[in-house]
């Protein structure tokens, strides 16, 4: 109606065409958040793949190792095929079944804990951004952005977490004794690795590496915090019931690597010549050892323990960075440049 | 029935009788009263080659200034059941009583703990050979034995990675078994502490959960701790404020049996050993400083409800012998709470007129058991050991189970057991030995148990009907304690009298504070059963708020010279703000708990600040603090005499306000 009432005659094209520019992750800013978040999610998932495979460790062959690769995919001007050159992220070997065995035993342990944690529990089954804004200042009208980049990488996580589950199937707790009782719902997917302890060690990494670009340099006290925080939202888990703690040293490895991997595309490899990947061998971890956090990962100097007998570092190469992953980046870290957190 | 020798070992014999099936284990901790020297009976053990039977710590037979005397007639050891049940002769092998002849008449009783997991190996004591200095150290040593110690909290550390403590022993046998002179649990040196404080310091901040799990510290997962909490208030410190007359700690962590097990009876064996070895390891530190020997306050906030309350329980007998023996040396306080059953209806206290031939006295209690308890329960009934007349108590009771069984007149020295000799459930001991107060214990299975073939007693109203057959008396009965710590699964549950006429709450709704004289049960007589020795301190807890007593704080009389506790300490800061705020496991934190235990600590700290400045430490000097300090000092004889001591001791900044402040 109120087009009948003002339109008047037609006079056809009256405001110049400014095309945007083909493929120009300035364009971003102007999509809604979800399609960015599906643009982000194609760029990350398009250049993974993961495989069953025979894996060599110590001169023995072990026929079902399961890795998570990056493609570094390149095209020349030439020839516009892609051509992907794959280089490792992380390598599992689900543990024996003696080792699962034996880790029941911190199941009943953890159990003395749930009447002092069962509050914390509970609101940790969604996302557990509550307890991340409590140690450094998240707020979703002040940092949407960042948001957006967390989001982001927990799809990530989230995607690959499932996969290696899927592929190794463990069993969960509950299903080697019915005294576990979990507090909550045992979750419909495999026990090892612990998606909790993936996405929360993941999100700790990529928060304390954003916060060191915003500060000029990172804060070992806020990577100290924020790794704090990250294990005991994962070990909460063990206490709920439904992981074991090898689940959650798992997860921690899967987590940072898969934070390195993500941040080395959003901004570049910070020490590029370092980028190992991990294999994490589960029949190696031994089935009474509880999980330490600082045993893998020193936050100070975000430097990753070479020593532990259940892990190989094996060499890899830093992803190309993604110039739609730096947009975002970018961004996240100037919203907190203009608050006026750390003057 | 003359058993006037025989050693007493109440606790021992309804574990014997009913084969251990509700304390399981093959070895347990005792706390023995003997006939002679600890040390010379740590001597016999050995001599009598039967370590497959029995054990003593090798600090017993370490000659030492205290346990050569002639009068330290008490001793920590473990036994197997087999042991135990020769020593009491009950289900007992030929072979074991043959082999344990010459042991037995050495020990007058036997006093039944946990069950120990492990038998330590001999592992002789460090002893200070040295002759010590007669220059007078400038520090004085508190102590506490508690459960969950958070020793690496900030609150006990002098900067951030030096940690108070000169020795920290973790009873746990699990955690270890090298503790020099006991052979079980893990000692921790100032030296190891602060390795592990510097090994787990990252960023400026210990990694607690770090330095527990590197040393089998698994009782301060919780955000809150009974024994932190204590050893807050009682010496914790802010890093500033620590200074060189700060006092030297030693902790001492009860196994974890000890806490879960509910009766709090059964925590005397590892307490005698806690104490010995804070003792002996206050010699060593005198002897690294080259000074004389260290004033010690021990604080030990641990009660348990039945007992004599005359100061003659095997651990009261055992603490007024160290204090005293110590005293020759330097000073000695171990401070104890009051209780917390005031209103627990545990306590039943009532004259029984003389019998005569037309008229038999009867008085019926009604023990009230709940269901689902899954821990054995007990009532004490304490008789005079003379009446007025000069003649003594002459009783006969007879039970009325819940289900309607009547069992015969129990007289003195009879026992009875139902429903029968092999599967028994309830049992009735009527003890009467010359020279000693006469007393009648009841024991009863737990009324939950999880096995596939329960022997449980039934829950519900277990009726005790006393006759009188003697001259005028009094009765006075307790309910023990068989509730479930703060802090644990839950296992048992209190049971206690029940009275119609008792009224628990006045016509506003408050928990009612007076006794009714209509009633057998009785609020007054409920002072920790652990606490009516003659030279510990023990301290009954306040509000801040009006200055009254918390309406738990247990009260006297007991029969000693003293007719209550000696002084009273905050444990509430008011009716609606329960509790005491002070340290939670985590460094930074801070939670509310209540009771006489953390009213106790207060004054541990205070003795402590005493000693330092070499002032009177002892009871007496804590009564006259108390009633020097308060303007509102109860009138000596009074009533609430019975409830607060002396007085309150409350200084102008009691340990909350300072926390609220901070908080604030």
């Amino acid at each position: 109606m109120q087009r009948d009432g003002i339109v008047g005659t037609w006079q056809g094209p009256t405001l110049p065409l400014n095309q945007r520019l083909i493929d120009n992750p300035g364009n971003l800013k102007d999509w809604e958040p979800w399609v960015r978040g599906a643009i982000i999610d194609f760029e990350l998932l398009s250049n993974l793949h993961f495989s069953k495979h025979p894996e060599t460790i110590a001169q023995t062959s072990v026929p079902d190792a399961v890795t998570v690769w990056s493609l570094n995919i390149t095209t020349s001007q030439n020839n516009p095929v892609p051509a992907a050159a794959p280089s490792r992220i992380t390598t599992f070997v689900r543990p024996d079944d003696q080792v699962f065995l034996e880790q029941l035993q911190f199941l009943d342990q953890y159990s003395d804990l749930r009447e002092d944690r069962a509050a914390e529990i509970i609101s940790q089954l969604g996302p557990q951004y509550a307890f991340w804004s409590s140690v450094v200042y998240l707020h979703p009208d002040r940092t949407k952005k960042t948001i957006e980049l967390l989001d982001a990488a927990l799809r990530l996580a989230n995607f690959v977490e499932m996969r290696v589950k899927h592929a190794l199937a463990c069993r969960r707790p509950n299903e080697l004794s019915p005294q576990v009782q979990p507090m909550i719902l045992t979750p419909g997917h495999g026990t090892f690795p612990s998606g909790h302890s993936t996405e929360n060690h993941m999100v700790a990494r990529i928060l304390w590496e954003l916060l060191g670009d915003v500060l000029g340099s990172t804060s070992p006290e806020i990577g100290e915090q924020l790794m704090r925080a990250a294990a005991r939202i994962a070990v909460n888990r063990t206490v709920a019931g439904v992981h074991f703690p090898i689940d959650t040293a798992a997860g921690q490895v899967l987590g940072l690597a898969l934070a390195r991997h993500f941040i080395a595309r959003a901004k570049g490899a910070t020490t590029a010549s370092q980028f190992d990947a991990w294999r994490f061998d589960g029949r190696r971890y031994p089935g009474n050892r509880d999980f330490d956090f600082h045993e893998f990962y020193d936050p100070a100097t975000g430097v990753e323990n070479h020593n532990l007998a259940y892990l190989d570092p094996l060499p890899s190469t830093a992803p190309a960075v993604s110039n739609i992953l730096n947009w975002l980046w970018t961004e996240s870290v100037k919203e907190w440049s203009t608050a006026p957190l750390f003057p | 029935m003359d058993d006037d020798d025989r050693l007493i070992a109440p606790y021992v014999e309804w574990a014997a009788a009913t084969d251990f099936r509700y304390l399981e284990g093959n070895w347990f901790r005792v706390l023995l009263e003997l006939n002679g020297s600890a040390a010379s009976f740590a001597g016999a053990v050995t001599d009598a080659r039967i370590a497959d039977l029995v054990r003593v710590p090798s600090i017993y037979r370490t000659p030492s200034r205290e346990f050569d005397r002639e009068d330290m007639t008490f001793c920590m050891a473990i036994m197997t059941q087999d042991a135990l049940k020769a020593f009491v002769d009950i289900g007992a092998r030929d072979q074991i009583v043959a082999r344990l002849r010459t042991l037995s008449p050495l020990i007058r009783r036997i006093e039944l703990g946990t069950p120990a997991l492990t038998q330590f190996e001999p592992s002789p004591a460090e002893v200070s050979t040295e002759p010590l200095l007669s220059v007078p150290s400038q520090k004085a040593i508190v102590a506490i034995i508690d459960d969950g110690l958070a020793f690496a909290h900030e609150r006990f550390r002098s900067a951030n990675t030096k940690t108070r403590f000169k020795y920290f022993w973790n009873q746990d046998e699990s955690t270890g078994s090298s503790t020099a002179g006991f052979g079980w649990g893990l000692e921790l040196t100032q030296c190891q502490i602060n390795d592990h404080l510097e090994d787990c310091n990252h960023c400026g901040i210990v990694d607690e959960d770090e330095v527990y799990r590197r040393t089998s510290q698994n009782l301060v997962a919780r955000r809150a701790s009974h024994g932190t909490h204590v050893m807050d208030v009682a010496c914790g410190l802010d890093m500033n404020d620590v200074g060189d007359d700060s006092p030297y700690l030693i902790g001492v962590q009860l196994p974890k049996w000890v806490t879960q097990e509910t009766s709090g009876a059964l925590l005397t064996p590892v307490v005698h050993a806690a104490i010995a070895y804070i003792l002996n390891r206050a010699d060593l530190i005198a002897a690294e400083d080259d000074t004389a020997p260290l004033p010690i306050v021990i604080n030990l906030s641990y009660g348990s409800i039945a007992g004599p309350h005359d100061g003659s329980g095997p651990l009261e007998a055992a603490l007024d012998q160290w204090i005293a023996a110590r005293q020759l040396v330097a000073p000695l306080s171990i401070v104890l709470p009051a209780g917390n059953n005031y209103l627990s209806r545990c306590h039943a206290s009532f004259r029984m007129a003389a019998w005569t031939k037309t008229h038999t006295p009867v008085q019926q209690l009604n023990w009230r058991v709940q269901p689902d308890d899954k821990a054995s329960s007990f009532v004490e009934i304490w008789l005079p050991k003379l009446l007025q007349d000069g003649t003594r108590p002459n009783l006969a009771i007879r039970i009325e189970t819940p289900t309607g069984e009547y069992s015969p007149p129990i007289k003195r020295g009879e026992e009875w057991r139902w429903p029968s000799h092999n599967d028994l459930r309830f049992r009735a001991r009527y003890y009467h030995r010359a020279g000693r107060r006469p007393w009648i214990k009841l024991a009863m299975a737990p009324t939950s148990e999880m096995t596939s073939h329960p022997r449980t007693a039934p829950s519900g109203t277990w009726k005790i009907i006393i006759e009188n057959h003697g001259s005028a008396i009094d009765v006075e009965a307790w309910v023990q304690r068989g509730d479930t710590p703060f802090g644990h699964p839950l296992w048992g549950r209190q049971s206690r009298f029940d009275d119609p006429n008792y009224v628990r709450f006045d016509l506003a709704g408050r928990p009612k504070q007076q006794d009714d004289l209509s009633s057998v049960i009785r609020r007054r007589g409920t002072q920790n059963a652990l606490a009516t020795g003659k030279h510990v301190t023990v301290i009954g807890g306040i509000r801040l708020s009006d200055r009254t007593a918390s309406e738990y704080s247990g009260s006297g009389p007991i029969q000693t010279p003293l007719t209550g506790p000696d002084a009273s300490a905050i444990a509430d800061d008011s009716v609606a703000l329960h509790g005491v705020l002070a340290a939670g496991t985590r460094s930074g934190s801070t939670v509310a708990l209540r009771g006489t235990s953390v009213g106790a600590p207060q004054v541990t700290r205070r003795i402590s600040e005493q000693m330092t400045k070499r002032l009177p430490s002892d009871r007496v000097a804590v009564q006259l603090l108390a009633r020097n300090g308060d303007p509102n000092a109860p009138l000596p004889g009074s009533p609430l005499e019975e409830r607060l001591g002396k007085g309150r001791i409350a200084g102008p900044e009691p340990v909350s306000a300072d926390f609220r402040r901070k908080g604030a």
